[in-house]
């Protein structure tokens, strides 16, 4: 019973992974040990229908989330490494993410608000859409975005990369301004 | 007394005028410039003031000049070309459909030539003219597999089916382009190898079965630039595989290999080379102390060089077209003093004479630049260009590195930023460091590694060497890409020489170019980079602006693409976080519509009145001239007005919103018409300042006065509607009527119309209100609709009207709406305060959901949000989707702020009685709170709903 209920799950993968809530209020709501923030920013030039997850927990950003332009998703999640693994653009048409060349991974680590970059979707076409897609590293602009949104939950904790490739720009901020401040 | 005059003349020398951004930051008008085969026309295209493009020739007899085919703004010329000697093959862009091919047949007429056009059908390409050959063209389609090449009359490219030729060549399978070469009869194609990453050359004679390799091209690090044959076996080349510098060379086909050197210099790399159809060595060019330079090794082409070169003044030239006899030769001139200029060479009469000049301003003179060589600190040759300005001195060095920093140089040639500046009084140097191209691959590779290094020490001994020969009261540092970089570091290192920064598209921080994204990640990208920067390490934090800010004393202007996929945009804006957040005096330009430089050439001219007017602010260089010529007016109008709207944009992202008023005040000071037209309205809005009305019309006034015509259109306005004075229909019609006279359209005959329909005097007159409305209406389109719409209802509901006048009206608004039910009644549906909510589903339809029925509320901005009424038009009788009813809406404003004005707005709805209507306001940042009066009123003048909304607070 148990593997004919797995067998569904895994053929009804959309339908077990779970919808991301998008974080609206200034509050430090985070009490589990074993949960982070997520800070992930969306830019697309076409309104999309979702993206999958796959990781500690399956998650979905659905279209409320994912509108042409500029979007960011604050959100609390399980701790430890996710990967993006497909972009629905529309009713017909679908991405996956399967060169493990490009790595669309990107890790949650504890007590801090996690940025993990900009996911940059550019959709041409109508009839044959084509995607140039890239997860960016934006982290001043993520960090300006959390200023002026969640000013509370940023005192609070401080902001750590976790997306492609090494960052010390969050590291050299809290260095150079914590001394200033102390001063 | 006479004497001591003209000596007077010679001691004060003219103004050598300050240059306006519009005059050097643009595409020339003149463009492809070609000689007919036969040498009977000249032909060139040009982009008209009404932005039409034409395509034109000049009768070589006569020289009289016609257009032959003329694109409107929806279309552009890619290219062209002489087929024959009287057709011509154009290749059109189109805007709004497919791009598509014509030929025009040029046939010669009593008083002017004759056009015959002829859409091209076939599908695909023209490989050669054949020249020799009169009576075809070589004609290549591609199909699935192969391309098959034809040799047919020029009409076969009218339609696309050629089953009734055969074909002379087959192609080689996979292989791209073909070109031929018509003296030897030789066809050559290339082949992209996937794997290989190459592309391998072909070639054969026509009739032959093999093709032939001759050469491969893959992406090593070495130059290799195939000239032509030189015989049946050999290539000359420009090649450095084997050496430091490019140089010419012999490469034998059969055995791939590098045989001989033709020709080297011994400083430079060799840029390009030309042979004759015997496979001899003309000539070889390189480019010297920044010029380029070609040297000759046949006689004749020798003394034809110096002979135009003399004719010219020695100002640098290129050769562009020629006839296929060589007597009608068109040349382009250009250098560092001289925009470009093309002129007429006939060699028979070894005449020369200038056809056109591409300078938009004929009368200016540009500012010199002078070579001079000096050592870096380890001993290295370098060379540097020093541009000083005619006068007006400044006496303020700006230190401009280049881009690259690897591959990329300096020249002597025209920079029209460079000039912008120079006419500002300011002196420029340019260094071609180490890593600069065209001195060999030793001294590019020198480069690599380099960043803030060796590069700024080379920069900053060129620095050293020029202070040392002039005196400065002022230096600062500017540059763009690698040059943002430098010029930040720079004044990193020499806090005591730079005294201000302007960085544009840079980069800032160096680890951040490894680690930008997912993609940057991958081994090729990782491997460019290191091919510039050099190995990636933690180190490279001790040589990024961003980590070493705390050192950077000087204050900092920094320019950005947002769309900018070079550079990354996330540099510039890191770098701008951390000064901000440090308090250093940082400023930002952030074009949103910008990738790694400026698409549009107006954003080019922006940034050119940025970096003058942050050097003026940062330097106090206070540099006002009090008599202006009339160009320097025109010069620094222009910047004034650039800032003044960049500042007001929404999108290009300074902090200087406030400052646009005072840019807007310099420009109509200077009597820039819409600037005061602009200067008005904030007297007008009280944006920023109390509303001063009095101040509004008499700056509206005067920019009427300097042409604007927007201004006689909001000074009619205040004069009638407008509750800001007494109605005066006197000035209102007087204002409307210039419009008019000045021009008939729509908007100004509405505009006029409705005048005598609303005044109260003896202005009044309605048959004349009617009788234009009548004739104007009928013309309505999608451009004046909006204004009509706003017209008709100030005519409806601010006029007296008559039985009869009611019913002319009716008639009119049959004309532009369909009316045909004057009487009808507002039932209504929902009233308040509501807002817009987006569909979570993908795709979803949005919805309008009530949030208060109460007619006070406090208003939300950033949510959407808008108030007003829903409701139906219903008539007598049963409904039909064909009825066409008509309201017009007014709502009044009254602000709570006694010290602010009124606002009313008129609009005009219309539709049928089974379609729900509503009109709603909704506010923006500039909204206060205050009280709106919505009155809707029905074709008869009835009034149909009327209520009051009262907004309490906007956050």
């Amino acid at each position: 019973m148990r593997r004919l209920l797995l067998l569904s799950c895994a053929l009804l993968l959309s339908a077990c992974a779970s919808k991301v809530t998008n974080i609206k209020e200034d509050r430090d709501t985070l009490s589990k040990a074993d949960e982070g923030y997520l800070l992930i920013g969306i830019e697309t030039n076409r309104s999309l229908k979702a993206i999958y997850i796959d990781g500690p927990k399956s998650l979905v950003l659905t279209a409320k989330d994912i509108r042409s332009g500029s979007n960011y998703i604050l959100a609390n999640l399980p701790l430890g490494d996710y990967t993006i693994t497909r972009l629905n653009l529309s009713h017909y048409s679908f991405l996956k993410f399967d060169n493990d060349e490009e790595s669309w991974q990107f890790t949650l680590a504890p007590n801090k608000v996690n940025y993990v970059g900009h996911l940059d979707i550019t959709t041409v076409g109508y009839w044959n859409t084509r995607s140039h897609i890239v997860l960016e590293n934006r982290s001043s602009e993520a960090l300006q975005y959390m200023e002026q949104n969640f000013p509370t939950i940023l005192s609070g904790r401080s902001l750590n990369y976790g997306g492609p490739g090494e960052d010390s720009f969050f590291d050299y901020l809290e260095q150079t301004f914590s001394q200033q401040e102390a001063k | 007394m006479k004497k001591l005059l003209i000596l007077l003349f010679f001691i004060f020398p003219l103004h050598a005028e300050m240059l306006s951004s519009e005059d050097l930051m643009y595409s020339p008008d003149q463009s492809q410039v070609k000689v007919s085969p036969s040498g009977r026309w000249i032909s060139f295209l040009e982009a008209q003031e009404d932005k039409t493009k034409t395509l034109n020739i000049i009768d070589m007899d006569s020289m009289k000049m016609y257009y032959i085919v003329k694109l409107d703004e929806d279309n552009d010329f890619y290219n062209y070309q002489w087929l024959t000697d009287d057709d011509i093959f154009i290749s059109v862009k189109s805007r709004d459909s497919d791009d598509f091919e014509v030929v025009v047949n040029v046939i010669e007429g009593e008083k002017k030539p004759k056009i015959e056009q002829h859409r091209v059908k076939a599908k695909g390409y023209i490989v050669d003219r054949l020249l020799s050959d009169p009576e075809h063209i070589l004609f290549a389609k591609p199909d699935k597999k192969n391309t098959l090449l034809y040799q047919v009359p020029l009409t076969a490219l009218y339609s696309n089916d050629y089953s009734s030729y055969t074909p002379i060549e087959k192609g080689l399978k996979g292989a791209y382009s073909y070109f031929f070469d018509e003296h030897k009869q030789q066809l050559f194609t290339a082949k992209f190898d996937e794997d290989e990453k190459s592309l391998q050359f072909f070639y054969k004679v026509i009739g032959n079965k093999k093709w032939i390799p001759i050469f491969t091209l893959t992406d090593a690090d070495y130059q290799f630039l195939p000239v032509g044959f030189t015989d049946q076996d050999h290539l000359a080349v420009i090649t450095n595989k084997n050496t430091d510098k490019s140089q010419v060379s012999l490469f034998n086909i059969n055995t791939q290999e590098i045989t001989d050197t033709l020709y080297e210099h011994p400083k430079y790399d060799i840029q390009s080379a030309e042979l004759d159809d015997n496979g001899k060595l003309i000539a070889a060019s390189y480019i010297k102390h920044g010029k380029y330079t070609t040297d000759y090794f046949i006689d004749a082409y020798e003394q034809l060089h110096s002979k135009v070169a003399e004719a010219l003044g020695d100002e640098q030239f290129f050769w562009v077209d020629s006839s296929i006899d060589g007597k009608t030769q068109i040349l382009f001139s250009h250098s560092a003093t001289v925009p470009g200029k093309y002129y007429l060479y006939q060699s028979e009469t070894n005449h020369i004479e200038l056809l056109f000049s591409v300078a938009k301003n004929k009368d200016a003179t540009y500012a010199k630049t002078t070579f001079f060589n000096f050592k870096a600190y380890d001993g290295t040759n370098l060379e540097g260009y020093l541009t000083k300005p005619i006068n007006n001195d400044k006496q303020v060095l700006l230190v401009m590195p280049h881009g690259g920093p690897i591959g990329i140089r300096e020249s002597d040639e025209f920079s029209p930023e460079v000039q912008y500046l120079a006419s500002r009084g300011f002196t420029i140097l340019r260094v071609n460091f180490r890593g600069s191209a065209g001195f060999g691959k030793e001294f590019l590779e020198s480069g690599v590694g380099q960043f803030g290094n060796l590069i700024e020490q080379d920069i900053s001994a060129a620095v050293a060497h020029i202070r040392s020969q002039y005196s400065f009261k002022h230096t600062c540092s500017i540059g763009a890409s690698y040059g943002g970089y430098s010029a930040v570091m720079l004044a990193i290192k020499h806090p005591d020489i730079y005294e201000c920064v302007i960085a544009s598209f840079g980069i800032y921080d160096l680890p951040l170019l490894y680690n930008a994204s997912n993609i940057a990640l991958t081994k090729d990208y990782q491997e460019l980079i290191e091919r510039t920067v050099g190995e990636y390490s933690q180190d490279l934090k001790d040589i990024s602006p961003v980590y070493q800010a705390t050192s950077l004393k000087a204050p900092v202007l920094i320019i950005a693409g947002k769309q900018d996929e070079i550079s990354g945009f996330e540099q510039s804006n890191r770098l701008y976080y951390v000064l901000k957040r440090l308090g250093h005096d940082v400023e930002k330009a952030f074009f949103e519509r910008s990738g790694h430089g400026h698409q549009i050439w107006n954003y080019d001219q922006i940034e050119a009145a940025l970096a003058n007017d942050f050097l003026e602010r940062k330097l106090n260089l206070n540099s006002t001239l009090t008599n202006y010529t009339e160009s320097e007016k025109k010069a620094v109008q222009r910047d004034a007005i650039l800032l003044a709207d960049t500042f007001d944009s929404k999108t290009i992202e300074t902090d200087r919103k406030k400052e646009s008023f005072d840019y807007y005040q310099l420009a109509a000071n200077l009597d820039h018409d819409r600037a005061m037209f602009n200067v008005g309205s904030y007297y007008h809005r009280g944006d920023n300042r109390p509303i001063d009305i009095k101040k509004a019309i008499e700056y509206y006034t005067r920019a009427a006065e300097l042409g604007y015509d927007q201004a006689l259109e909001r000074l009619g306005y205040i004069y009638s509607v407008s509750k800001l004075v007494k109605p005066d229909y006197h000035k209102a019609k007087e204002f409307f009527q210039i419009a008019f006279d000045k021009e008939h359209s729509i908007d100004n005959a509405f505009n006029l119309a409705s005048i005598y329909c609303i005044a109260d005097n003896e202005i009044r007159d309605v048959d004349k209100c009617l009788s234009m409305l009548n004739s104007y209406a009928n013309k309505v389109d999608n451009e004046s609709r909006q204004h009509v719409r706003e017209q008709i209802s100030i005519i409806m509901q601010e006029g007296n009207y008559s039985e009869n006048e009611l019913k002319g009206l009716h008639s009119v608004l049959a004309k532009l709406y369909g009316l045909n039910y004057p009487n009808a009644i507002l039932e209504l549906e929902r009233k308040g305060l509501f807002k817009l909510v987006l569909s979570d589903k993908f795709n979803g339809e949005p919805e309008i959901e009530q949030l208060s029925k109460q007619l006070d509320f406090s208003y939300k901005l950033d949510d959407e949000q808008r108030f007003g009424i829903e409701f139906y038009m219903n008539r007598d009788g049963l409904d039909s989707r064909k009825d066409r009813l008509v309201v017009f809406t007014k709502w009044h404003f009254t602000p709570d702020d006694k010290a602010l004005t009124d606002f009313v707005y008129y609009q005009t709805l219309w539709g049928d009685p089974i379609t729900e209507w509503s009109t709603y306001r909704t506010l923006d940042e500039t909204s206060t709170p205050g009280t709106w009066t919505l009155d809707v009123m029905g074709a008869n003048q009835q009034l149909l709903y009327q209520n009051t909304f009262k907004v309490t607070a906007i956050n």
